[in-house]
C-alpha cells in the first residue's frame, strides 16, 4: 500500500499541488481502498475537535496583530538606546530585538518582516553591507520559533501529543545560546570591518524610549508569566497574547486603524485556516502512518541494523535538513511527525528534546536555499537581493548547525530547563 | 486473514491494555491465525471519546471505551454515574448490575450504536475525589475547580456538591495542576499513581467513592455479524477468561497504587457512611431532573434503584 | 565604514533560478502586501465575529476563575473550540481563491509556461474533487452524528452535528473557490 501511495505523494508535492490536497488525496485514496471515506470525514473534524489546537490560531491571531500592530518601532528604539554604540551596535540590536519579539510572538516570519522592516533601512543607511543586515535579519528572525511562545512546538506538541509548555521551556536555552551566538558574531565582523560606533544616547532618552517600549515588553512577562505563573492554561495564553497584541496594535501603538480591527482578524483567521487545513489532513495521514505498521516494521529494520539512537538521530537530521532546502516549515513537521513519531520511544528519544530538535531544523529550512521563507521575505522588504541575503546568512547558518548538533548529541541543553522547572518529566 | 485492529487510548502498561492483551492471546489459542490482531494502544488509532463513530463506520473492529465516555451515544449510559451510585462499593454495582441492568444496558449499546457487546466489562477501579495542595471533602468542596474525565453524570455531581467541574486534557494534567488551573480531580488511585501526579502537587484523597469506572467492550456489528459461530464462540470464551482476570487484576491494582501512594506521603480522607449517605441524599435531589434532561430511561432507573434500595444502600 | 561596491557585478551573476524565486517571492508578498487584504462583509462579519467571540469569553473567563469564580460560564471551553473551527472552515473560500494555501512550488517555477499552465489546472481540478469529497462525507458524518443523537459529554451535551457540520461547509465555500478559480482560467485566460 505505502509503496504505491508514496509516489502519488511525491509526485503531487513536487507537482507544486497545495500541501493540505497532497496528503488530503493520498489519505484519501487509501481510506477509498479499505472501503470507505467516511471514517477519513470524520477524523479530520474529530481531530479538530481539541481545545490545546485552538492555540495555534491565537497565536496566528497574535502574530498578526503584533506585526502589522507597530509593537516593533517601540522595541526596537529603546533597545538602541541601550544598545546602539557597541560595534556592530545595530546588529547587536537587530538579534536582541528578534528574541525580544520573539518572545512575544509565535511565527519567525512575522518577527523577520516586523524587525526587518525598521532594521534593515537604518542599517543600510549607517553603512552596513546589504548582505551583512538582511543576513542578520533573515537569521535573527528564526528565532521566533525556537524561543517561547512558538507555534511549530504547539504543532509539534499536538501531533506528538507531548507538553507544550515543556518544549516551551526546552526552546529556551538554544534560543539564548543562538541569540548569544549570533551576537557575538555581528560584534566580531563589525570590529574587523571597523564599522562606526553610535553617539551615545544620554540617560533620559534612553529611560524614555524604555517607557514607550513597556507596554510591548510586558506581553513576554503578561503571556509567559501566566502560562508559567499557574494562572492560565495554554490555549488560554494564546488567546491571551491574541487579546493583548490587539490591544497594543489598537490603542497603543496604534499601527492598525480601529475601523480595521475585524478586517485584521479575519486575515489572520485565514492565515490560520492555511496551517490548520493542513493540521487536520497530517492528522488524518498519521492515522494512516500508523494503521499501516510501517513504524513498526522500521523498527525491526533498524534492530536488524544495529542501528544506535545516535544514528537515527543523524539521519533524521540530514532528511530534515534536505527537505528543509525544498519545503515550507510546517510541511516538513507535518509531513515527518507522524512518520518518525512511532520511533522516538522505542528508541528511548525524549520527545521534547526530539522537538527542539525539530524546531531547530525548521529555523535551518527558513533560511536555507533555495526555498527559505526568511530569505525571501527579507530580500523582499529590504529590496537586496536574495544571493547577497543568502550569502549574509551562511555564517549565522554555520552557527545554526553547531547549535544543531550540540541540541541533538546533548539533550540535557534542552531538557534540563523543563525537567528543573515542571519536575522530571 | 481477518482484520481485527482493537483501539485503546490508555498506555500499554495500563491495567485496560494488559486485559486485552490478555483477550488477544486467549483468543489466538483458540482462533490460531483466523485474524489478523493488531492492538493500537494510547489513542494511536482512536481516542476513546471516538471509539463508538469508528466503530459504526468500519474503521475498527474492537474499542473497550470507558462507561463515562458513551453518554455521547446512548444516554443511558449515564445510568452508573447517576447520583444513586454515589457512594457505592464496587461490589454492590456488580450486584446490581448483574440483574437486569447490565443486561439492558448491554442491549441499549447494541441497538443504538450498532456493536456487539461480548459479555462482562472490565474493571478501572473506584473513582475518588483528588485535592492539588489543600485537601478537599464537604466542608471545603465549594468553588473547587476539579478535572473530571468527561460524563454528564460526573459534571452535575461535581456541580452539586458546589464544585466547579472543569475539562483539562488528560496529558495537561500535571502542568495544570502545578498551575493551580485545578484544585482537583475525580479519578482512581492507580490512574493517578501511574501519571505520577504526586509529582505535580497532588497530596490528598478524598475516598467519596463517587462512580466506579468500568470499560465496556464492543465490537462493531458489521465484524460481528460476518462471523462464523465457532468464531463467534471462541470470541465470548476469550474475552471472558479475559475479563475475569482483569477484574481481579484493576482491584490488585488500585490497591497496590494506594498503598504506593500513602507511603509516598498521599493524605488519604475517608468520609464516615453517614456523610456519604448525606451527599447522596443531597444529590438524589439532582437525580430526576437529570434522567429528563438526559432522556435516560425511567423504568430502569426507577428498577435500579429499588435494586439498590435491596442491596443496603440508604436513601 | 565601508560599503559592498562590488555589488551590482556581483548581482548580474546571480542564477536563473534564484532570479525567478525571487520574482515569485515579489509577486507573493505583493499579493499580502502590508495593507490587510480585503475581505467580503459576509466573511469579515461571521469569520471575525466567531473568532472575536471566541477570544472575548476565553478572557471573560480567565478574568472570572481569577476574580469572580462563581461566574465562570462553563460552555466557553466546548465553545470556543465550535466557533474557531466554524471560522477556520469558512475561512477556506477566500483562502483558496487569493491561492494562499502552502505548496511548494519551487520545480513549478521551473517548468516551461505550457507546464506550468497544466500544473495549474490539475492542481485546481483536484482541490474540487477533494471538495466535493469532503462535502459529501462531511454531510454524512454530521447527518449520521444528527441520526445517532451523538452529543458531547458536558453538562451541555450540545448535539454533535452542530459542530460536525463545519466540515461539509468549508467543502462547499471551498468547492466554490476553486470552481471560480477554473472559470477564471477558463475565461481569463489562465490567470
Ligand atoms: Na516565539
Ligand atoms: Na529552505
Amino acid at each position: 500500500m505505502l509503496t504505491m501511495i508514496a509516489p502519488v505523494f511525491v509526485l503531487l508535492l513536487v507537482l507544486g499541488v497545495p500541501i493540505f490536497l497532497t496528503m488530503g488525496i493520498t489519505s484519501g485514496v487509501v481510506f477509498a481502498i479499505e472501503g470507505s471515506l467516511t471514517p477519513l470525514a470524520q477524523k479530520i473534524i474529530d481531530e479538530l475537535n481539541s481545545p490545546t489546537l485552538l492555540a495555534v490560531p491565537y497565536f496566528v491571531i497574535a502574530a498578526t496583530f503584533m506585526e502589522r500592530g507597530g509593537v516593533a518601532k517601540a522595541i526596537i528604539e529603546s533597545v538602541t538606546a541601550w544598545l546602539g554604540r557597541l560595534p556592530g551596535g545595530l546588529g547587536i540590536v537587530s538579534v536582541v530585538t528578534c528574541a525580544i519579539f520573539a518572545a512575544m510572538c509565535g511565527s519567525s516570519v512575522a518577527t523577520a518582516i516586523a524587525m526587518g522592516t525598521i532594521l534593515i533601512p537604518a542599517m543600510l543607511r549607517a553603512g552596513y553591507k546589504p548582505s551583512f543586515a538582511g543576513g542578520i535579519l533573515a537569521s535573527a528572525g528564526t528565532l521566533g520559533i525556537l524561543i517561547p511562545p512558538s507555534l511549530a512546538f504547539v504543532v509539534y506538541g499536538v501531533l506528538a501529543d507531548a507538553s507544550i509548555p515543556r518544549l516551551f521551556l526546552g526552546g529556551v536555552i538554544p534560543g539564548l545560546l543562538s541569540a548569544t551566538m549570533m551576537c557575538s558574531y555581528v560584534y566580531y565582523f563589525a570590529k574587523k570591518n571597523g564599522y562606526a560606533q553610535r553617539e551615545p544616547v544620554p540617560m533620559d532618552v534612553k529611560v524614555k524610549k524604555t517607557i514607550s517600549a513597556l507596554p510591548a515588553l510586558s506581553v513576554p512577562v503578561i503571556v509567559l508569566g501566566g502560562l508559567y505563573g499557574g494562572v492560565v492554561t495554554l490555549t488560554e495564553t494564546a488567546a491571551l497574547s491574541a487579546v493583548v497584541a490587539m490591544i497594543l496594535a489598537l490603542f497603543i501603538y496604534r499601527g492598525i486603524p480601529i475601523r480595521d480591527f475585524f478586517k485584521a482578524l479575519t486575515y489572520s483567521v485565514r492565515s490560520a485556516a492555511a496551517i490548520m487545513i493542513i493540521i487536520a489532513m497530517a492528522l488524518a495521514f498519521g492515522h494512516l502512518i500508523t494503521e499501516t505498521g510501517i513504524a513498526q516494521k522500521t523498527l525491526e529494520l533498524m534492530e536488524a541494523w544495529e542501528i544506535k539512537p545516535w544514528q537515527f538521530l543523524l539521519f533524521v537530521n540530514i532528511i530534515l535538513i534536505f527537505l528543509g532546502m525544498f519545503l515550507e516549515v510546517f510541511s516538513i513537521l507535518l509531513i515527518m511527525v507522524p512518520i518518525v513519531l512511532p520511533l522516538l520511544d522505542p528508541l528511548g528519544i525524549d520527545p521534547i528534546h526530539f522537538g527542539v530538535m525539530l524546531v531547530i531544523n525548521m529555523e535551518l529550512a527558513l533560511m536555507s536555499p533555495p526555498v527559505g521563507l526568511n530569505l525571501f521575505v527579507i530580500s523582499n522588504i529590504s529590496n537586496i537581493p536574495l544571493t547577497q541575503v543568502l550569502r549574509g546568512t551562511v555564517p549565522f547558518f554555520l552557527m545554526m548547525v553547531v547549535l544543531l548538533i550540540l541540541v541533538t548529541y546533548v539533550p540535557i541543553v534542552s531538557t534540563w530547563l523543563p525537567n528543573f522547572l515542571m519536575g522530571p518529566a | 486473514q481477518e482484520k481485527l485492529r482493537i483501539a485503546l487510548d490508555t498506555n500499554p502498561v495500563h491495567v485496560r491494555n494488559k486485559g486485552v492483551d490478555l483477550f488477544v492471546e486467549e483468543l489466538k489459542k483458540r482462533t490460531g491465525d483466523h485474524f489478523a490482531i493488531e492492538v493500537y494502544p494510547s489513542g494511536q488509532l482512536f481516542r476513546d471519546r471516538d471509539v463508538p463513530r469508528a466503530l459504526r463506520q468500519g474503521a475498527l473492529e474492537m474499542g473497550v471505551p470507558g462507561i463515562w465516555q458513551l453518554d455521547a451515544s446512548e444516554p443511558n449510559a449515564a445510568l452508573v454515574t447517576l447520583p444513586m451510585f454515589y457512594g457505592v462499593p464496587a461490589d454492590t454495582v456488580y450486584n446490581v448490575m448483574d440483574g437486569d441492568l447490565g443486561t439492558f444496558l448491554n442491549r441499549k449499546f447494541e441497538e443504538r450504536m450498532r456493536v456487539k457487546i461480548p459479555g462482562k466489562w472490565m474493571a478501572l477501579g473506584m473513582q475518588n475525589t483528588f485535592g492539588v495542595s489543600q485537601p478537599i471533602d464537604y466542608q471545603t468542596y465549594k468553588g473547587k475547580k476539579i478535572r473530571y474525565p468527561s460524563g454528564t453524570g460526573n459534571a452535575a455531581r461535581i456541580d452539586k456538591l458546589g464544585g466547579i467541574g472543569i475539562l483539562v486534557p488528560w496529558p495537561d494534567v500535571p502542568l495544570a495542576m502545578s498551575q493551580g488551573v485545578m484544585d482537583g480531580l475525580l479519578t482512581t488511585f492507580e490512574s493517578a499513581s501511574s501519571s505520577k501526579l504526586m509529582d505535580s502537587g497532588m497530596q490528598y484523597a478524598f475516598e467519596d467513592q463517587n462512580m466506579f469506572n468500568q470499560y465496556v467492550p464492543m465490537f462493531s456489528d458489521s465484524f460481528w455479524r460476518k462471523q462464523p459461530e465457532d468464531i463467534k464462540a471462541a470470541i465470548l470464551d476469550a474475552w471472558d477468561v479475559a475479563a475475569t482476570w482483569q477484574r481481579a487484576q484493576a482491584f490488585k491494582a488500585q490497591d497496590h497504587a494506594k498503598d504506593t501512594m500513602v507511603k509516598a506521603g498521599l493524605t488519604v480522607i475517608v468520609p464516615t457512611p453517614e456523610q456519604i449517605a448525606n451527599a447522596r441524599r443531597e444529590l438524589m435531589t439532582i437525580q430526576d431532573q437529570l434522567i429528563d434532561s438526559m432522556k435516560i430511561d425511567k423504568e430502569v432507573a426507577k428498577t435500579t434503584l429499588e435494586a439498590l434500595k435491596a442491596a443496603g444502600v440508604s436513601f | 565604514m565601508q560599503n559592498e561596491n562590488t555589488a551590482p557585478m556581483k548581482e548580474q551573476e546571480t542564477s536563473r533560478v534564484h532570479e525567478a524565486l525571487r520574482k515569485k517571492a515579489q509577486e507573493d508578498l505583493e499579493a499580502e502586501s502590508h495593507a490587510i487584504p480585503a475581505s467580503n462583509p459576509f466573511e469579515t462579519f461571521v469569520v471575525g465575529g466567531l473568532a472575536f467571540l471566541a477570544l472575548v469569553l476565553c478572557s471573560y473567563n480567565v478574568l472570572a476563575r481569577h476574580f469572580f469564580p462563581q461566574h465562570i460560564l462553563d460552555f466557553v471551553e466546548e465553545f470556543q473550540v465550535y466557533f474557531v473551527i466554524w471560522a477556520v472552515f469558512l475561512s477556506l473560500g477566500t483562502l483558496t481563491l487569493t491561492d494562499r494555501h502552502v505548496k511548494s512550488d519551487f520545480f513549478v517555477n521551473m517548468f516551461s509556461p505550457a507546464m506550468k499552465t497544466f500544473v495549474a489546472w490539475l492542481a485546481d481540478i483536484l482541490g474540487l474533487i477533494f471538495s466535493v469529497v469532503i462535502v459529501y462525507y462531511g454531510f454524512e458524518v454530521a447527518y449520521q452524528a444528527y441520526e445517532f443523537g451523538d452529543v458531547s459529554t458536558t453538562m451541555l451535551r450540545t448535539p454533535l452535528w452542530i459542530y460536525f457540520a463545519a466540515l461539509p461547509a468549508g467543502g462547499v465555500v471551498m468547492g466554490i473557490a476553486y470552481i471560480l478559480r477554473l472559470k477564471r482560467k477558463l475565461i481569463g485566460g489562465g490567470a
